[in-house]
């Protein structure tokens, strides 16, 4: 029963990590990681294929919502052939996009002047400048400064962001008009073209839809120069198409802009969200099956569910297109995302077999799909083909098959991602070739693993700011995430569901601290914060911890277990202390000594302040702050000692046992949930966690103090001392409180109890009937105001 | 503890002088008409106090600066019934990497922007602008910068600078500071941290609230009230938080066809379903969060504030909040107050 729970706590916990998804409708701004939706072992991007990182699968549209060629690098490209190569395209970007209009009309009326223009130093070397000077290209000064003057109508500046005034569209129309007339006087397909698009994207943002379908029909489509700026046209003429309704024009051009220019592709792609047209409609207008290919590309893009159709569709138009092979991982990726339900507890395994087949069913139906296609061989990279095949079969847990896909994969002819893939594949495959994980697993795996490991490298850093640290997820690779949910999703779970938990804890903690994808935090991170430390904590036994213990300190007999322990983020340290503490918590402490003994010096932390408090200090009222008692400073260690020492005093020295029986009472209390040094117990305290706890919760010490409550009532009927027991008295009534904390669940079936509770205790009505005249209980009604209200309630009835 | 609750009321009626309190209520939609269930809400309940998010202001990642963004549209123009109290909202990451001359040019943007808007669209005679941010020990120097060339800028110079300030921040107050503006508005709401499984409401708990307000007496500028009323859905998936689905009915978590209640607050999703839009899978948990008005109720019996006049609001102006609001609900809370 313990190893199934701990199997079940270890798995869900395990993928609960996973989920590192922080999606926040209130203005909280925190980057989405779509890595972290699911279990994921096949790589994204595995394909070469340019510009389609926004398009890998995730639960939310866009992978990537990065614009493409945000360096302008075509555009720069074709001034500078414009200049017959002379100038470069940094100085080409300075005069385009920084320059004013100012600044450019001073060099052409200079130019036009005869005289010589000035020009500050900084720009003395301007190639692009200096070309403009020499050749006296007054067009060219001409067109540059009428777009400069279109920029404040079209391009949003930093200030402008912050301009609520409307732009005026009555000065737009007269610059439309100034385009258009340029247009008509210059010779220059170049720049006829240029202006041709000013004058149209104007036109665009002041909605004349006709005016920009009539400049793209009868000013760009004439021209027949080969250049970007056709599809920044053709781009703006699609967007007026899909205003005036000629839906299935729009898509066929905006499919065009996608294939065709990088700069626009990602705008191109958007505008089909709000097409609402026939798909056969946009074909029966594509010239050649290319064209088909890209539009069913974008529709495919567009298909959150398993669907083959377009991959089939594609296939047959264009067999080595590169996008199928992103489409085929998209596939991949939509089956793992819909196979995180088996990476769940147990019990989500047991109750949805149906679910289970049918994902199993569409993994079947992609394989017979991919396998058709990558024996045909003749797509692009019949490697990724294979190595998709290895991966579906693995997932259904049929070796035989998966080996044969791999032994088609020729090694040596891999790139790198490719090659990262190929090893994730070997340790995935060998780990399903038997039941459990044996020896001669762990040799078979080892190499793979350790090539992964060395294909990244990354500097580990911890945030303490949650905005900062999601940022640092966007420039993770492959390698880094697959090696750390290899080590925590796969290894750490199969060693878990065979027993050997020392491995599974081992290796999860690999997975944790070796690789950057995890450190989930937004503490000082570290060990302690860890999921390992928490399953260690929660729901690992002694001896276990013990195991791993001696695991980690002794000669390591294999490579492997070299490896993980080498790799792990598991402190000794640590681990010594959590034995010591789980020692404490079941009131061992001659043992708790003996092993804390071995790292004397402990963790102080940010809670280590509640450790500063006296565990055997009494206070009437609860407080977890220093108060006069707090004379003496105890480690976990001096604590364990001191409770030993106290049981041991109560055999060899009974006269004195009801001054023991007290100190240990006030101990148990200090260490529950209320008191004031929970922390030697428990390493963090949510003010939350009493709503949820479960059964084993409730019968928890820690939850409801009765050793301490049996040890005041000791240390009662040890003493005759009236002021002593009256005192015993209190404090028994305090620790018989701490049991209504088991009673704070809300949606518990039995009704409130805490009123109960205080209402009936029997020590506050003991307190009172025997120990009223004591000099402590004037002491304590005046310091309780829960007494108080007690007595004053009592005395009514 | 309901006698403890009984005697500690009763002696705030004996011990306690009557509060001046005027009635207040936040819009926080990008566009500005309201319904006529809305208008006759705020009417109905003598509310002459509108708290309108007029924009938030965020980090661009392509230029590294703080730009506005969802800003408002007023599709009507309020009326003269009550004031508008144009109101800004900041996120810490906005003034991580700002020096002290970009924090000046900030806070003379945002004012400029809230005069161009109000001239564009005819608003007149604010009386009180307020930033809202949830500012950290990181962003505390730059936020308290911010104010305080916000206070200095010549539009505010007639008006009221007020902030929000979290319940932790006035517990903490030595630690989190007292931000340099004229009054604060204390948020009683989203309490508890909303991306924990194991919260019950993060919305509002009495019992959490109540640990934060022993020493309001004790901060050092007047503070204002705002109180929940509005509802949500926390979807998890293994635990871990996913997302916030806004104006989710408990009768569609109800529908046993589709969700299966596995603990008080808490709805399994027993098929993948879609509701509002939102994809819901399998096994997926949904937390429905009210601002459980009994005790939002309570705890506004309770609270004592550190001033006799001070604006009691509450969060948020939409019409199906008003419709899930029952009893007269909203009027108890106000009325609480006096």
């Amino acid at each position: 029963m313990k190893q199934k729970k701990f199997t079940k706590v270890l798995i869900s916990i395990a993928i609960a990590f996973t989920f590192a998804v922080s999606i926040y409708s209130i203005a909280c701004g925190v980057w989405y990681d779509p890595d972290s939706e699911y279990v994921s072992l096949f790589d994204k991007a595995l394909s070469d294929a340019p510009n389609t990182r926004p398009f890998y699968y995730s639960y939310f549209s866009l992978y990537d919502d990065n614009s493409f060629e945000a360096d302008n690098k075509t555009n720069l490209n074709e001034w500078k052939s414009y200049t017959s190569g002379f100038a470069k395209e940094p100085d080409i970007s300075l005069v385009v996009y920084k320059l004013t209009a100012n600044q450019l009309d001073e060099i052409k009326n200079s130019l036009i002047s005869n005289k010589i223009p000035f020009i500050t130093d900084s720009l003395k070397n301007n190639s692009f400048l200096q070309y403009l000077i020499t050749k006296k290209d007054i067009s060219c000064l001409n067109y540059l400064i009428y777009a400069k003057n279109c920029e404040p109508y079209v391009y949003v500046s930093y200030d402008d962001m912050w301009n609520y005034q409307p732009l005026k569209t009555s000065t737009a129309d007269s610059l439309i008009d100034l385009g258009l007339l340029a247009y008509k006087q210059t010779t220059n397909q170049f720049l006829k073209l240029r202006y041709a698009f000013q004058a149209q994207r104007l036109a665009q943002y002041s909605s004349q839809i006709e005016k920009n379908k009539n400049i793209y029909d009868s000013l760009v489509n004439p021209l027949t120069l080969k250049s970007d700026v056709k599809y920044w046209c053709m781009s703006l003429y699609a967007a007026s198409l899909l205003k005036s309704g000629d839906q299935s024009k729009a898509a066929y051009l905006f499919s065009k802009v996608f294939d065709l220019c990088p700069r626009y592709r990602l705008e191109a792609f958007k505008s089909f969200k709000f097409f609402k047209t026939e798909e056969n409609s946009v074909i029966a207008l594509c010239k050649n099956n290319h064209e088909k290919a890209v539009f069913y590309t974008i529709m495919a893009y567009y298909t959150e569910l398993p669907d083959t159709m377009y991959i089939n569709k594609i296939y047959q138009l264009e067999p080595n297109s590169l996008e199928l092979e992103v489409l085929l991982c998209r596939e991949i990726s939509k089956i793992e995302y819909q196979l995180r339900s088996i990476y769940g507890s147990e019990n989500d395994i047991s109750n949805n077999v149906l679910y289970t087949a049918e994902i199993i069913n569409a993994a079947g139906l992609l394989k017979q799909r991919i396998a058709q296609i990558a024996d045909a061989g003749n797509t692009a990279n019949p490697a990724l083909w294979n190595m998709a095949l290895a991966y579906i079969n693995y997932l259904q847990k049929d070796v035989k098959t998966a080996d044969l896909y791999m032994a088609k994969i020729n090694q040596k002819a891999l790139n790198t991602k490719l090659s990262n893939q190929y090893n994730v594949l070997k340790v995935l495959v060998e780990l399903i070739r038997t039941d459990r994980i044996t020896t001669e697993t762990e040799t078979a795996i080892i190499p793979y693993i350790q090539k992964l490991r060395a294909a990244f490298d990354y500097k580990k850093e911890i945030f303490q700011d949650e905005d900062l640290y999601d940022e640092s997820h966007k420039n993770h690779i492959f390698a880094d995430r697959a090696y750390a949910t290899l080590m925590t999703e796969i290894l750490s779970r199969a060693y878990a569901r065979q027993g050997d938990k020392v491995k599974a804890l081992i290796c999860m903690s690999v997975g944790e601290s070796d690789a950057s994808f995890y450190p989930y935090t937004y503490y000082s991170g570290g060990f302690i914060n860890s999921t390992t430390f928490n399953l260690m904590d929660k729901f690992t036994g002694i001896d276990d911890l013990r195991a791993i213990l001696h695991f980690m300190s002794n000669p390591r007999t294999t490579e492997f277990n070299n490896f993980i322990c080498n790799h792990t983020g598991i402190e000794i340290p640590s681990l010594v202390e959590l034995i010591g503490t789980k020692y404490i918590r079941l009131s061992d402490f001659g043992n708790a000594v003996s092993i804390l003994m071995i790292n004397p010096e402990e963790r102080k932390d940010d809670i280590g302040a509640y450790i500063d408090s006296n565990p055997f200090g009494d206070t009437i009222s609860e407080s977890h702050s220093k108060t006069s008692a707090d004379t003496v400073i105890y480690t976990k260690l001096s604590f364990a000692r001191r409770m030993f020492e106290l049981k041991n005093l109560l055999k060899s020295d009974p006269a004195n046992s009801a001054s023991y029986y007290y100190q240990l009472a006030n101990a148990y209390y200090n260490i529950c949930y209320n008191g004031n040094s929970w922390a030697i117990v428990q390493y963090n305290r949510s003010s939350s966690e009493t709503y949820n706890m479960d059964k084993c919760a409730t019968t928890n010490d820690y939850y409801t103090a009765k050793k301490a409550l049996s040890y005041f009532i000791k240390a009662i009927k040890s003493s005759d001392n009236k002021e002593f027991k009256a005192r015993c008295t209190m404090l028994a009534a305090k620790a018989y409180q701490v049991q209504t904390l088991g009673f704070r669940e809300y949606w518990s079936e039995k009704p409130l109890k805490m009123e109960e509770y205080f209402v009936n205790n029997p020590y506050f009505e003991s307190l009172y009937k025997e120990y009223r005249k004591t000099a402590f209980y004037k002491q304590a009604i005046g310091q309780c105001t829960y007494l108080k209200d007690f007595v004053a309630d009592y005395k009514k009835r | 503890m309901r006698r403890i609750s009984l005697i500690f009321s009763l002696f705030l009626l004996i011990s306690c002088t009557h509060n001046e309190i005027d009635r207040g209520i936040y819009f926080w939609k990008s566009n500005f008409k309201l319904s006529d269930i809305e208008k006759d809400f705020v009417s109905k309940h003598n509310i002459t106090k509108i708290y309108i998010k007029y924009f938030d202001v965020d980090i661009d990642a392509n230029i590294g600066k703080p730009i506005p963004l969802a800003t408002l549209s007023f599709n009507e123009k309020p009326t003269k019934a009550y004031q508008i109290i144009p109101t800004v909202f900041i996120t810490n990451r906005s003034l991580q990497k700002l020096n002290k001359p970009d924090i000046e040019e900030l806070a003379n943007k945002i004012c400029q922007r809230i005069i161009d808007m109000n001239s564009h669209f005819g608003i007149e005679d604010i009386i009180e602008i307020q930033i809202d941010c949830d500012w950290t020990a990181t962003t505390q120097k730059k936020y308290f910068l911010l104010l305080q060339n916000i206070r200095k800028n010549n539009y505010l110079e007639d008006k009221i600078l007020s902030a929000t300030i979290r319940l932790h921040q006035v517990k903490y107050m030595d630690e989190t500071g007292i931000p340099p503006v004229d009054r604060g508005l204390l948020m009683c709401y989203n309490i508890s941290n909303i991306k924990d499984f194991n919260v019950r409401n993060s919305i509002f708990d009495i019992r959490e609230a109540e640990k934060y307000t022993d020493n309001l007496s004790d901060y050092k500028i007047p503070l204002d009230i705002a109180l929940p009323v509005y509802s949500w859905g926390v979807v998890f998936g293994a635990q871990k938080f996913k997302m916030i689905i806004n104006n989710i009915s408990l009768k569609e978590l109800e529908n046993t066809e589709n969700f299966e209640q596995v603990n008080y607050n808490y709805y399994k999703a027993v098929k993948r379903i879609k509701i509002n839009g939102y994809q819901i899978d399998k096994n997926e948990i949904i937390r429905f969060e009210n601002s459980a008005m009994e005790d939002v109720i309570k705890f506004s019996e309770k609270i004592k504030l550190n001033s006799k006049n001070f604006t009691v609001s509450l969060f948020h102006l939409d019409e199906k909040t008003i419709n899930n609001m029952k009893n007269n609900e909203a009027e108890k809370i106000y009325k609480s107050f006096n």
